[in-house]
């Protein structure tokens, strides 16, 4: 892959609306610095589909932020998004697409407190990795 | 135009005496689901309506009108047609699994994409680059992995495959890229979706430099056999199912099997039987396992009911009805274990069984010819 | 307060609705416009302005002031405000500042940078006359060059402004805020012609040889009238209040005498004092036959006036000037005293018998009344004139009786307020716009509504009282030397703190931020033009408020509080909307039974039904359905679907997220 210094990721971040992620309540979707945030109203939406899609259509990298095991608003929603991330994780695999650039992280985020190191860090991995070869510039 | 695609299929030529619908097997479940119905208003009003029409996603494309038609009319390729058109006028029937394998194929079709395929080859199976056969996967791996909660072991396809193949002597060629065929974004008319994937294809088998592709999947030869030579020429290349490859050498050479004392019984996949008449070869291979008690069913061969659904598109409730019935009928043949040679037909018929509602009576196991094949060779 | 929000809203609670995420709906029903908004002649949505005043969008309540008043900076400093006699507020204590906050706003603007106008698209070839630079005339002129017609004003003095530049004194209203917004309205096109008096210059016939379709005559009302005792005309010294501002304004600044008597009680006599303590009179009188009571000046402006060192006599009219040497030396007065009232309702002063005095004067300054100069018009015009030489004009379309010709300000009414001026200017365009287009010029438009008659109901009840923020003004020793603006401007913080005064009458503040702060366009506003409403179309609007309106009041959340504003046409209409639910539900068709979607919900909202062909369908119950959509997801066949976050829906947010990217980065390189 080629890896360019001036490569910047274009990052689909997708939460629930109860997890706290996000800032207000009307926008599905918001920006933040190092990615994009589409709300849902539980990640219990999250399907493969949606999730192989999203990178059929150039994102680099897909974060799914969902409340922690055990406190999903609905109860069940987020282990049926455990579920279809792992799965879609290991079609990245065998796409040669790597499963990292898959990135489910299960708990309450504060505004400031975690969620930027993740993001970081997530950032930095998906950097290492190079572009989505669908990503059209 | 709607106009060209009447010419092509000579739809025009309808007699309007519906056999088609008599033996529609979608028509006996969904009986707003009419092929005769579907031509005579095509061709009656070609600027009609038809391509909104959401009943054009509901053929199987199995192909049994086709046969019974004494007009000729391509009623297969005539919805093939029609569903490109609609396609590009934005309607589309309803695709299975959130639509999931269309973003996987895309993907895939994508040349900078190096997929990681080959987990499944293990070290025990032999396979080598210098072969004059090629085993070509398609979407197994995928498959797999996708419907892992079926418990279908779709993956051992592949590995027995090999197996037999290294049994006869034969170490084939595998390769790291190949993508799918294409089959399902053809039939869905997606033609651009599949020019690119069997690009990409033609290119790889091209430079592999075999004499022998084999596949276990029908709509793969289907594909490779009948449709890549429209868009590429040919390959030079003899495509070969699994099925036709054993017959083959059992006739030939003398082998020793296992025998394995079931009662089975066979569903012949569309696609091979009544597209390709290979009827023959996969019942010569049943017949030479020993121990083996092989039943027909009341419809087999060119009369063969389909497993329900085709190209991941509108699998409904008559879907399930149709594959409810087929289940029963192979179940009323006394026969523990169905045989098919797709991959597809084993998806289908497991998933149907899947749900707790299903009727115990008629619970039947359903596996791949090459696995039990594998098994009676000594097995994995 | 919260019983009248209760009665206006009917909470629905909804367990749904998609994008805005929200779990109620809330339907409004704007009972009535407040009473500020009626009040105003010239309709401007001042809750609306007051409203963004408390969120800090001044630019937008600006924006909100110009849309139905051209000239926010001169009505801040010199409206009478009837907007703030009407305030619910007085109830409570006093009224909510409404004109210095509209001051604030404009000068904000001048202070943060005026938005230079933009010259309008002329769509029609017609082009229209206005006759006379004032409020009227600019505010005519202001809508119909943003109608698309060409528009040439013409002013006889070599200023524009009409009366606001000739009658206003400096210290009150100073010329750059005239020049200013004068400036934003020639700005769009609009052509000023100074220097040139109808009549004289150019003749009115002349107007429609030169292919000008229509004329506006916004003269004012510049002629002082007769005080009608004797001595007057003999002596040299008086001088009519509107000729001495006038002098003043056009750069005369000698002083008018040592002495000077003022006789009159409005605004123009008070101006008229202060004007002269400027210049250095060193006594000066005002003389008013009522009682301070009567007096028709605004008393703010009294107030300061006394405070600068004018003498005010109260109860005392002028009898005679007395002169020497052919000057003036002083007038003789008489008291007075007040019987029944008069057809104006204020009480006729009666003069007391012997009770005559003399007050000392080197000038006499009569500031009674003014009329309109109509000496331009040709004889072979028989416009209907009044007998106080006002134009009679229809009260709806303020056409005169010659086809093409209209009238409105001033002249019409005689001497009257700017903000009325501007309401004139407004109706005239809307008649000049209808009678160019050949339509009927009164067809749909109802006469303004009355305060009575909206009966509006506050609970004022339990509202505490919150002091009225003063208006901060120059410091006495620093007015007389010159012509320096007495009244100040709010700071922003005392006009946020002013603003919040405001009791909200009616549910809606006017925010109007329901439109653009709604992403998803789910909230729509009729907005009807207040001048141009196209009668043939139907209001139509949909409202969905997704924020409870009780939490929006003033905290940061306000900023995103859609909250709407309802057409007055229907005002008695309740609307209410149905949205519909976030919930999963199954294509019956598509269901293969498998059950997939059973063993996934815990709320046992999926059921499966047995078909009687062996086969079951799943249905899903929708009261028990939270809308989580993990049955969706699960869905191998596709058959359950959703009403909100359909996938072609999250497709096209996944597209619009990664093509904005792309629109970024190229604006960077």
């Amino acid at each position: 892959m080629n890896q360019r210094s001036d490569f910047q990721p274009k990052i689909i971040a997708f939460a629930c609306h109860w997890c706290g992620i996000g800032r207000n309540e009307i926008n599905p979707v918001e920006e933040f610095p190092k990615f994009k945030l589409i709300k849902l109203l539980c990640t219990g939406r999250i399907s493969s589909a949606l999730l192989l899609k999203t990178f059929e259509k150039g994102a680099d990298g897909v974060v799914v932020f969902g409340c922690p095991e055990g406190k999903c608003h609905y109860n069940f929603g987020n282990k049926n998004a455990i579920k279809e991330c792992k799965l879609s994780q290991s079609m990245l695999d065998l796409l040669g697409m790597n499963g990292k650039r898959l990135r489910s992280e299960f708990d309450f985020f504060d505004q400031d407190g975690g969620l930027d190191e993740i993001m970081d860090e997530f950032v930095q991995n998906v950097k290492e990795l190079g572009p989505n070869p669908l990503r059209i510039d | 135009m709607i106009t060209d695609i009447i010419k092509k299929t000579k739809a025009y030529f309808c007699l309007d005496c519906g056999k088609c619908t008599a033996i529609c097997p979608v028509t006996r479940y969904n009986r707003s689901y009419s092929p005769r119905k579907l031509v005579i208003k095509t061709v009656n009003s070609p600027d009609g309506n038809t391509l909104s029409d959401e009943r054009l996603w509901n053929c199987l494309s199995c192909m049994m009108c086709q046969l019974r038609c004494p007009s000729g009319i391509d009623y297969i390729e005539f919805t093939k047609l029609m569903r490109k058109d609609a396609r590009e006028s934005g309607f589309l029937g309803q695709s299975t699994h959130g639509n999931v394998f269309e973003s996987l194929w895309k993907i895939m079709a994508n040349t900078k994409i190096n997929q990681n395929r080959l987990n499944w080859v293990t070290s025990d199976l032999k396979v080598s680059d210098n072969s004059e056969y090629l085993y070509f996967v398609g979407c197994l791996p995928y498959f797999d992995q996708f419907f892992s909660d079926l418990n279908a072991q779709i993956i051992k396809i592949a590995q027995s495959t090999v197996k037999i193949l290294n049994f006869f002597g034969v170490e084939p060629k595998i390769l790291k890229d190949e993508c799918c065929c294409g089959h399902d974004l053809l039939w869905t008319g997606d033609l651009d979706g599949f020019k690119s994937l069997a690009e990409k294809n033609v290119k790889l088998l091209k430079d592999a430099n075999v004499k022998y592709v084999i596949t276990t999947c029908p709509e793969g030869l289907v594909t490779f056999r009948f449709d890549y030579p429209k868009f590429f020429g040919d390959l030079g290349i003899k495509f070969l199912h699994i099925t036709e490859f054993i017959s083959e050498k059992i006739t030939s050479e003398r082998i020793e099997l296992k025998p394995l004392n079931k009662k089975v019984t066979y569903q012949d996949p569309c696609r091979l039987g009544r597209y390709l008449g290979i009827y023959q070869q996969p019942r010569e291979v049943i017949g030479s396992i020993p121990g083996i008690e092989f039943k027909e069913m009341e419809r087999s061969g060119r009369k063969s009911v389909c497993c329900g659904t085709s190209c991941w598109t509108n699998c409904d409730r008559y879907s399930k009805l149709m594959q409810m019935d087929r289940l029963k009928e192979a179940k009323s043949t006394g026969a523990e274990l169905l045989l098919t040679a797709c991959p597809k037909c084993l998806i289908h018929f497991s998933c149907a069984q899947k749900d707790e509602n299903y009727p115990e009576e008629n619970r039947i196991k359903v596996a791949d010819l090459t696995t039990i094949f594998c098994e009676a060779l000594g097995g994995i | 307060m919260i019983d009248a929000l209760r009665v206006a809203l009917q909470k629905e609670q909804i367990k749904l609705n998609f994008p805005e995420l929200s779990k109620e709906i809330h339907t409004l029903t704007r009972l009535e416009p407040s009473a500020c908004k009626v009040a105003c002649p010239a309709g401007v949505d001042v809750k609306a302005y007051v409203g963004l005043i408390i969120a800090r969008r001044f630019d937008e309540a600006l924006e909100v002031v110009k849309q139905t008043n051209p000239l926010p900076g001169i009505c801040g400093r010199v409206c009478t405000h009837p907007c703030e006699s009407e305030c619910n507020r007085r109830k409570v204590d006093e009224p909510v500042a409404i004109c210095a906050l509209k001051r604030f706003i404009a000068d904000w603007e001048l202070k943060n940078g005026t938005k230079k106008s933009r010259p309008v698209e002329r769509t029609k070839k017609e082009r229209v006359a206005i006759v006379g630079s004032g409020p009227a005339g600019l505010t005519c002129a202001n809508d119909l060059i943003r109608k698309g017609y060409g528009v040439t004003i013409f002013e006889a003095l070599p200023i524009p402004g009409g009366m606001l530049t000739a009658g206003i004194p400096p210290f009150r209203l100073p010329r750059e805020i005239i020049q200013t917004e004068i400036e934003a309205i020639t700005d769009l096109g609009v052509e000023l012609l100074t220097n040139t008096r109808v009549g004289e210059d150019i003749g009115l016939e002349e107007l429609l040889e030169k292919n000008y379709q229509a004329v506006f005559m916004a003269i004012g009302a510049h002629k002082g009238l007769k005080l009608g005792i004797p001595g007057e005309g003999e002596y040299q010294g008086i001088l009519d209040a509107v000729d001495f501002l006038r002098r003043v304004s056009t750069g005369d600044k000698t002083r008018p005498g040592r002495r000077a008597i003022i006789i009159g009680g409005g605004n123009s006599a008070i101006d008229a004092s202060r004007t002269a303590l400027r210049l250095g009179c060193e006594e000066i009188t005002i003389v008013y036959r009522r009682s301070r009571k009567e007096m028709p000046a605004a008393s703010a402006e009294i107030e300061e006036a006394e405070k600068e060192g004018v003498k005010l006599r109260y109860l005392t009219a002028p009898g005679r000037v007395l002169g020497k040497n052919g000057k003036v030396v002083g007038m003789e007065c008489i008291k007075m005293r007040l019987g029944e009232p008069d057809s104006s309702g204020r009480r006729r002063p009666i003069p007391l018998e012997g009770s005559e005095f003399t007050i000392e004067a080197d000038v006499i300054i009569p500031a009674i009344s003014q009329k309109p100069d109509i000496s331009f018009l040709p004889k072979k015009f028989e416009f209907r004139i009044s007998k106080w030489d006002t134009f009679e004009v229809d009260p709806v379309t303020f056409a005169t009786n010659i086809p093409g010709f209209f009238a409105g300000g001033d002249a019409v009414t005689g001497p009257s307020t700017v903000i009325d001026a501007i309401a004139h200017g407004h109706f005239a365009a809307r008649s000049i716009d209808r009678y160019i287009s050949h339509k009927d010029l009164k067809k749909g438009i109802d006469p303004a509504p009355k305060l009575s008659e909206w009966g509006f109901k506050l609970e004022i009840e339990g509202e505490k009282p919150i002091e009225r923020n003063p208006i901060p003004r120059l410091p006495l020793e620093q007015r007389l030397h010159g012509f320096e603006e007495v009244d100040l401007c709010f700071t922003e913080e005392m006009a946020v703190a002013e603003a919040k005064r405001c009791l909200r009458c009616g549910p809606c503040i006017e925010c109007r931020e329901c439109v653009p702060g709604c992403s998803k366009r789910l909230v729509m506003l009729h907005f009807p033009d207040e001048y141009d409403q196209d009668l043939e179309k139907i209001p139509e609007f949909i409202l969905r408020v997704p924020v409870d309106p009780k939490k929006l009041p003033w905290d940061e959340r306000s900023k995103k509080v859609l909250l709407s504003w309802i057409d007055e046409e229907e005002k008695k209409r309740e609307l209410s909307l149905t949205l519909e639910p976030i919930v999963c539900y199954v294509d019956r068709d598509l269901c293969r039974g498998c059950g997939d979607c059973v063993k996934i919900c815990e709320y046992n909202a999926v059921e499966l039904k047995p078909c009687g062909d062996g086969t079951f369908v799943s249905e899903i119950d929708q009261a028990l359905c939270k809308g989580c959509d993990t049955c969706l997801a699960a869905c191998p066949s596709g058959a359950i679907k959703a009403k909100h976050f359909t996938s072609q829906r999250i497709e096209k947010l996944i597209d619009s997220c990664l093509s904005k990217n792309e629109r970024k980065n190229e604006s960077k390189k």
